[in-house]
């Protein structure tokens, strides 16, 4: 059978060699001076922006959900596609289009013109969003539409990486999620002579509204 | 392994002589090479500027690398036993006859249609389309580079960019030929086009084979980091998602993680991170959830534990295939990935590619390097590139001894001759007059030059003055008795 | 100081000039210079084409005409870091290793020798026009030698110093791939000197004479005036 024959290859590849020692616990490279919801809110949104990520700050839910209207209007989006999170849920209650739930539907999530999630996280380090699979079914409705749409609360924002995988680590029950998704700016590519281009098979923009009372 | 079938397929390495020839002549290929290595090695000098702690981190990254690889049975039990417990099927391969034969019986066990796939250095490795394609299955490459040259019926020139030797206007062409598109389209437009086909291709496809970046051993997890999309496309789509990876792809612990998403997309593009990244641990736990029913991980060793045995070489192992020596390469500047002849190209490829092929199959690789080092000062993990390149050179002079049997006899009189100062002043006071003729650079000189072939590609392009009638040595010897 | 010359086989032979410079420069440095004549070469060319005993052989000659306690100059940093890692040829148990590791503290390249040990004030020495200092492979990366030669430029009377933004490209040369891939070679050499000739510099400097043949010779045949010289050839007085 292939896995003994393997594994006893590498066991005999390794017969002289001693164990080295595990790595140091301390990882460099972790962020300083995030120590605050308004530091961490500005490190996100400046880090996010630098990579063509919008973002927008507003003072609390129902601004949020006016905001929300103001860019649909402004937009033209007919066919909005939604994950089940309250959050959205209260951000979409005055929208006059059509809304449907993105996990249940992937034909139409295909052809729709905007998907909006919520997010379990947000990482000020990189402006990344951080979204597990068994809180919220964000993998199609994230993906999927030319446009997501992620309403985030100031307090969900950590400060870096470290935080945010030993978050997921153990956010299942204890165990990580069958998906992490980390979600760092629109979807891109350089491929083609190294031009630039944004919405290759994922969005090609991705908005994000943080709900920051604590910066405005 | 057979010479016929090498652990790499579609393997050309011992055509890299005529391959680069051919590649200095071909100004445009140069001049995207030159736009591309430049414009990555200015991103990654801008993002290292940002990151204080660069040096800490890579020492930091080789440390779980050295750590992993010198525990590797312990990592991979763990790892099994973590997978299988979170419902993820493991299997292993031992080359890449076998892994090509396992995915295609998975295939047809799912009676499946299409296939897509995302970005894998490990599937190219295995020649896994062209094994699919011979049992009636046409995988779709859905990274935008990889489905321009499967489209182009070419192979990649770049880890990171596979299609960077292609101008747009090539693409361009490749499109309206192949797809019937309109003429001269810009990117943004190639970009929708391949966008809509491919779409189609994702929302079909029963099953989706992805790599792996990293392989967490405590969580029995894996990460898959991109820009584009399409890896979570292919992992979220099909019902079925398969994972391809080397038994090196390991790490210990979920916390190891962050170290590498600091080191490896700052290396390879100078950005701070990949536009997506997905951790998958386990299929889907209730049936109304998104994802594919099963997540399977076929490892492969496919000539990896011998890399592993020798305590020279397996720091090869810990490459983590970010692209940064190709960038810095000035090799590769000049001649590109194809010139290699084997999916890995550059300094990580002149290392890796004979040592999984076999020294025969790729005997010029270790000597297109001129040893300056630049790849071992970029290398998020440390690998000493040029340490390893010399002990290939040694391993070819050592088991390869018909070959270059006048060089070998050169450097073996050489040697008699300079342990020997008495061999050495007769030796070099009897050749001056020809170091003299062939230092000179009129059309005796020349001429004389072109007689001696080592001289001959000296003199093809450089000409020196001729050196004085005396060596340092006989006019010391004279002034100062 | 006294001091050991290793002259390299490349300056021997090719570029006598530079060795009797550097032994001018020495002594004026203040040094007593001697000179082994059974000196011959520090082995990098088989060690680098693959040839590990040959490498041994002439790297246990070497260590014997170097047997001592004094500093050893070389005017050529690939030959000082052949040297300096000629521990590397030798397993540990071999007796060759330990003179090797003995060895290698007692050898500087030129410019840092000067520097560093000396602390030599190079303002005595002139040069009318522009220079441009090239990292050679080795003497940077091996050797960490890089303010060192930029410092004593510096003070030279007349002398401009200009920064090639390429300054660390490897020139081409490395040993036998100079000739096994030539056309490779030359291709590297002109991206560094395509920049160069736009800088429109006087001469290029280095203290690495097979890197200066690939530069200066391919100068030559591009029939630039550009001067490829050697530090020592600068500095002297």
């Amino acid at each position: 059978m292939s896995r003994a024959i393997v594994m006893s290859a590498i066991r005999r590849a390794l017969r002289r060699t001693s164990a080295k020692e595990p790595a140091p616990t301390e990882i460099p490279g972790r962020p300083q001076g995030l120590d605050s919801t308004v530091e961490r809110t500005h490190a996100f949104r400046t880090r996010l922006e630098s990579v063509n990520g919008e973002v927008h700050l507003v003072r609390d839910k129902d601004a949020a959900r006016d905001l929300l209207m103001e860019l649909v209007e402004r937009r033209g989006w007919k066919d909005i596609a939604v994950s089940g999170a309250p959050l959205v849920t209260h951000a979409t209650s005055n929208l006059k289009a059509d809304l449907f739930e993105g996990s249940q539907d992937r034909d139409r999530l295909a052809h729709c013109d905007l998907g909006i999630t919520a997010v379990q996280h947000a990482i000020a380090e990189t402006g990344t969003l951080v979204l597990f699979s068994h809180a919220e079914s964000h993998r199609l409705t994230s993906l999927l539409p030319p446009v997501h749409i992620a309403l985030v609360e100031q307090s969900q924002i950590v400060a870096g990486l470290g935080d945010a995988l030993a978050l997921a680590h153990g956010a299942d029950g204890g165990e990580p999620p069958p998906l992490v998704t980390f979600i760092t700016g629109p979807s891109r590519t350089g491929d083609i002579e190294l031009t630039m281009v944004t919405g290759v098979h994922g969005p090609r923009e991705l908005i994000v509204i943080v709900i920051a009372p604590d910066s405005l | 392994m057979s010479k016929k079938d090498p652990a790499i397929a579609e393997l050309t390495a011992n055509e890299f002589g005529p391959a680069s020839r051919r590649a200095l002549q071909d100004a445009p290929l140069r001049r995207a090479l030159a736009k591309a290595t430049n414009t990555f090695k200015g991103r990654r000098e801008a993002a290292l500027d940002e990151m204080p702690d660069w040096e800490a981190l890579r020492t930091h990254g080789r440390a779980i690398k050295d750590e992993t690889l010198s525990r590797l049975p312990h990592h991979l039990t763990r790892f099994i036993e973590q997978a299988t417990a979170k419902g993820t099927q493991v299997h292993f391969a031992q080359d890449r006859a076998e892994a090509c034969a396992w995915i295609g019986d998975l295939a047809e066990r799912l009676e499946a249609k299409t296939v897509v796939k995302s970005k894998s250095m490990m599937t190219e490795e295995i020649g896994l389309n062209h094994a699919l394609e011979a049992r009636g299955l046409y995988p779709v490459e859905t990274d935008l580079g990889e489905w321009i040259i499967q489209l182009a019926g070419e192979t990649p020139s770049h880890i990171i960019v596979p299609a960077i030797h292609k101008s747009r206007e090539s693409v361009a062409k490749l499109f309206e030929e192949r797809l019937g598109a309109e003429p001269d389209l810009d990117a943004v437009r190639l970009t929708q086009l391949a966008r809509e086909i491919l779409r189609t291709s994702f929302l079909e496809a029963e099953l989706g084979i992805s790599g792996v970046n990293f392989a967490i051993a405590e969580t029995g997890s894996f990460l898959v980091l991109e820009n584009e999309g399409n890896a979570r496309l292919t992992t979220s789509l099909p019902r079925v998602h398969v994972a391809i990876m080397g038994i090196e792809k390991l790490l210990p612990r979920w916390s190891d993680l962050e170290t590498f998403l600091r080191l490896l997309p700052r290396s390879g593009t100078g950005q701070h991170l990949t536009s997506y990244q997905s951790i998958f641990t386990g299929p889907k736990r209730n049936p109304g959830d998104e994802g594919p029913d099963e997540v399977h991980v076929l490892i492969l060793d496919n000539g990896r534990t011998d890399i592993l045995a020798d305590e020279v070489t397996r720091e090869t192992l810990a490459c983590i295939r970010c692209g940064a020596c190709l960038n810095v390469c000035p090799v590769y500047a000049q001649v590109g990935g194809h010139s290699y002849g084997s999916v890995y190209p550059g300094p990580i490829g002149a290392i890796l590619t004979p040592q999984l092929a076999g020294a025969d199959q790729a005997t010029p690789l270790p000597g297109a390097s001129s040893l300056c080092g630049a790849c071992r000062d970029v290398c998020p993990v440390k690998i000493d590139i040029p340490r390893i390149l010399l002990h290939q050179r040694r391993e070819v002079t050592r088991k390869l001894p018909w070959r270059a049997p006048f060089e070998r006899l050169g450097f073996g009189v050489w040697a008699r001759m300079a342990s020997s100062p008495r061999l050495w002043r007769i030796g070099t006071y009897l050749i001056r007059p020809f170091v003299r003729l062939a230092g000179g650079s009129n059309l005796l000189s020349r001429g004389f030059c072109r007689l001696i072939p080592p001289l001959a590609a000296w003199s093809g392009g450089r000409s020196l003055p001729t050196p004085a009638k005396k060596s340092f040595r006989q006019q010391y010897a004279e002034s100062r008795p | 100081m006294q001091v050991s010359l290793f002259v390299t086989c490349l300056v021997d032979q090719l570029r006598p000039e530079v060795g009797q410079a550097t032994l001018a420069l020495l002594e004026h440095a203040g040094c007593t210079v001697n000179f082994n004549p059974s000196q011959t070469c520090c082995g990098q060319p088989a060690c680098n084409a693959g040839y590990e005993g040959e490498a041994q052989q002439v790297a246990r000659h070497t260590m014997d005409v170097l047997a001592g306690d004094d500093p050893i100059v070389v005017p050529s940093g690939s030959c000082a870091a052949q040297l300096k890692h000629y521990a590397d040829l030798f397993d540990a148990e071999d007796p060759d290793h330990a003179r090797a590791v003995a060895l290698a503290p007692r050898v500087h390249e030129l410019s840092a020798f000067l520097v560093e040990q000396m602390n030599y004030d190079a303002s005595g020495a002139s040069f009318e026009g522009t220079l441009t200092w090239h990292d050679a492979c080795h003497t940077l990366r091996e050797l960490g030698v890089k303010d060192q030669p930029r410092h004593l430029l510096r003070q030279v009377a007349g002398a401009q110093l200009v920064e090639a933004p390429e300054c660390e490209t490897c020139c081409g040369f490395g040993g036998t791939f100079a000739i096994k891939m030539s056309e490779i070679s030359v291709a590297m050499s002109d991206r560094k000197l395509d920049e160069i000739i736009a800088l429109g510099v006087d001469g290029i400097v280095s203290t690495d004479i097979s890197c200066l043949m690939q530069l200066g010779g391919r100068l030559i045949s591009r029939g630039s005036h550009i001067r490829a010289l050697h530090l020592a050839e600068i500095l002297a007085p």
